[in-house]
């Protein structure tokens, strides 16, 4: 299996009561490590699996979640960011003529 | 009769994970999960009586009075609820699961850290090269860059 320079390949087995080891089992070209920067690079990765109680909450749950407040209107600051465009003149025949 | 069973979750994720989980189990649940952020649901026995915890979701079973029992679950369901510490925790009646879903707290097990370690290397630009069951094990390969503080310079 090629694995790209500057690059690990990382085989993460999980069992079937879903514990998990992760373990580095390749190395590209430039990218030897010691055994210990090796783990090092693993608890980068994977060390704070556990810690985030809200992980997947932005995928399903944001929207449902989330509370929606009305937006005030700009009532003091009418045309703030409101780009002035002149109205085209427009001209009226009264009938008097040229 | 109920075969109770109970286990703790190894990691920590939200409600929508843990119902992702259970589908993936049996597909059929989806009608039938029941979920409450406030986590004020309650689970029932076979012969109706209440469990003493409250649950975030449930799946329930021919106990529960109000509710249609979901396929899977003859006597009592299943819940989950949150512990003191913030994991998550599944009561569950086994007896009538179907084979692949009788260990059921470690197949969520599973699938919550397989997502987590798919979702964090995605996060991290690692590439993603295999997903696969080997002799009753999940194995996720991917290649990830190395900082240049661990490598080695010649």
């Amino acid at each position: 299996m090629h694995i790209p320079e500057g690059h690990v390949l990382i085989e993460v087995t999980i069992d079937e009561n879903g514990n998990y080891k992760e373990e580095i089992v390749g190395h590209g070209a430039n990218s030897s490590c010691t055994t210990e920067d090796d783990d090092k690079l693993l608890q980068d990765l994977f060390g704070d699996l556990g810690e985030d109680d809200d992980w997947g909450k932005t995928e399903e749950f944001y929207d449902k979640t989330r509370v929606k407040t009305p937006q005030k209107p700009h009532i003091n600051t009418p045309f703030k960011d409101t780009p002035v465009v002149a109205e085209e003149e427009k001209r009226v025949d009264l009938g008097f003529g040229v | 009769m109920s075969q109770w069973r109970s286990g703790k979750l190894q990691l920590k994720c939200s409600l929508g994970i843990l119902k992702r989980a259970l589908i993936s189990i049996v597909p059929e649940w989806e009608k039938y999960i029941i979920e409450d952020e406030l986590g004020l649901l309650d689970l029932y026995g076979y012969q109706g009586n209440k469990k003493g915890d409250k649950y975030y979701i449930v799946i329930p079973g021919k106990g529960d009075p109000s509710r249609v029992a979901a396929p899977g679950f003859n006597y009592s369901g299943l819940g989950i609820r949150k512990q003191r510490d913030g994991s998550w925790a599944i009561d569950v009646d086994s007896s009538g699961l179907p084979s692949h879903a009788k260990n059921i707290v470690g197949k969520v097990n599973n699938f919550v850290a397989a997502e987590k370690i798919k979702k964090k290397a995605a996060l991290q630009g690692n590439q993603l090269i295999a997903d696969k069951m080997e002799g009753g094990k999940r194995k996720i390969l991917m290649t990830a860059p190395v900082d240049p503080k661990y490598k080695i310079h010649a």
